[in-house]
């Protein structure tokens, strides 16, 4: 993925700690991902993942540290101005957060109608594009309570992907999904990425899934990245977490 | 005590903050005229019923109190201008305001808290849009436009109300219900009362969106925050109407 020397990071995530109610969460997190790359974030459950991914898109505010996007710092970035950075990174929150008041059609729209000034046939030429990239041609008229489970993630992804941005973040893509429907959104997840080329952080406690679609690998663990490597790396972990890890999955 | 000082406290902040972004954000382009009315079918034409029904019925208890007790002093005649100057004073916009914020600022709330804990707000932000713009501004306006129309029909209702008891069980003749009330109505009872009901309809609205938006836990979170809007919009509305009303009587 990352031929020859390496650019500027897309994201660079500084020394970030961060509390809720006293409790620390992040102790102090300091992580690039590459342009380009997919970086899975692994760590139990409870451990913080989520708290890590909402900080890449300013949806949370760091206590100290820094986050910077293509180096634009999002600590000094109002709300107008992390909206900007927003179209440009884009978020599969773990529920999917389908507005349920919309249609299918509707939801992904959602984006082109807020950050363009496109035709109402241009708007549907890129609501189709995006339903066929996810394989969820016909659902346009559905409303998100009539979508399963696997079909509600893949709404939720053309969504993010209708205005084309730089980078996905993906919180838990196949949490309480059955065995074919994690297949499928994992393979739709890593093709997408091929084929379009974006930057994604995927956060799971899956490693299953995160061998499927990842490039480089991190462990969260009490608030700090304790592992951070290669698919060849996370194989030959010794002892630790990781291990403990690659030895569940298997 | 002191915990419940200091979630008080806190809440007055976050309605300060929401009251902040919802000034800054309220004349900003796009307007979104389909949001607003939407809401303003919500908070209004949905409402017309119950707020009517509600005028109707305690105008015509006022009436029959107040001209059973009047009756034994022989001072029946100014039952017309007890009802108009309670209703237009106090009883059309409190009472109107009462049931919107039983009835929209629950519903506001429980809409907003099902979207907070079930990521789409957070989805909202992430796709680059503003919620307050998006959510809390067509609310607020809608509430503060549509209160107070409800509240001057609410009037009508209730002088109706009134008018009927009094010429069915009292023996007035509607000629001299109707001249008396007249006599007596100042414009700026009506206008004070308008005045309260914009105030009721920005407190409702803004205590429904920051209960809502601050929802948490799933479906217990969200009914919690429901209930809890109802309590805080129903006291708010009662204490605000005595300061008003003495701010009122003063000039």
């Amino acid at each position: 993925m990352n031929s020859g020397r390496p650019g500027p990071p897309f994201f660079s995530i500084r020394g970030l700690e961060k509390s809720f109610s006293g409790k620390p969460v992040l102790k102090g997190v300091t992580l690039d991902v590459e342009e380009g790359e997919t970086l899975v974030v692994l760590g139990a459950s409870g451990v913080g993942k989520t708290v890590l991914l909402r900080h890449l898109n300013g949806l949370l505010h760091p206590d100290r540290g820094e986050v910077w996007v293509r180096g634009v710092r999002l600590n000094d970035l109002d709300e107008d101005r992390m909206a900007e950075v927003r179209k440009n990174v884009g978020m599969v929150f773990q529920l999917g957060g389908l507005f349920d008041s919309l249609t299918v059609y509707e939801n992904v729209a959602f984006p082109l109608r807020e950050h363009t000034a496109w035709s109402e046939r241009e708007i549907s030429e890129r609501v189709n594009e995006m339903l066929a990239a996810v394989e969820l041609e016909g659902s346009q008229k559905l409303y998100p309570a009539e979508l399963s489970g696997g079909m509600r993630k893949r709404a939720a992804l053309a969504r993010t992907l209708a205005l084309k941005p730089s980078a996905v973040l993906y919180d838990e893509p196949t949490a309480a999904l059955d065995p074919l429907a994690t297949r499928k959104i994992n393979l739709l997840i890593r093709g997408l990425q091929k084929r379009l080329g974006f930057t994604s952080v995927v956060v799971t406690h899956d490693l299953k899934s995160a061998f499927v679609v990842g490039d480089r690998f991190a462990l969260l663990d009490d608030g700090k990245v304790s592992f951070l490597g290669n698919r060849e790396a996370v194989r030959r972990a010794g002892d630790g977490l990781m291990r403990e890890f690659v030895d569940a999955a298997q | 005590m002191a915990n419940n000082l200091t979630a008080f406290l806190s809440e007055l902040g976050e309605v300060g903050l929401l009251t902040r972004d919802f000034a800054r954000l309220f004349l900003r382009r796009p307007f979104e005229p389909r949001l607003l009315l939407e809401q303003l079918d919500n908070v209004g034409v949905k409402s017309f019923t119950v707020v009517n029904l509600t005028a109707v019925f305690s105008a015509m208890v006022v009436a029959l109190q107040t001209g059973t007790l009047l009756g034994k002093f022989g001072a029946k005649i100014y039952v017309s201008r007890i009802i108009g100057l309670s209703l237009f004073r106090e009883m059309g916009p409190v009472l109107t305001a009462l049931m919107i914020g039983g009835r929209v600022g629950a519903g506001i709330t429980a809409e907003l808290g099902a979207m907070s804990v079930s990521e789409q707000i957070d989805a909202m932000r992430a796709l680059g849009a503003n919620p307050v713009k998006k959510l809390v501004v067509p609310r607020v306006v809608a509430t503060m436009i549509m209160l107070p129309a409800l509240t001057l029909i609410a009037d009508g209702f209730g002088i109706f109300g009134g008018m009927l008891i009094s010429i069915t069980q009292l023996g007035l003749s509607a000629n001299f219900f109707l001249s008396s009330l007249m006599q007596m109505t100042r414009l700026s009872d009506v206008f004070g009362g308008i005045l309260k009901a914009v105030v009721f309809g920005y407190i409702i609205a803004i205590i429904a969106c920051v209960k809502g938006l601050g929802a948490s836990g799933g479906a217990g979170g969200v009914g919690s925050a429901t209930t809890s809007t109802v309590v805080a919009t129903s006291v708010t509305i009662l204490v605000t109407d005595f300061f008003l009303t003495k701010l009122l009587l003063t000039i």
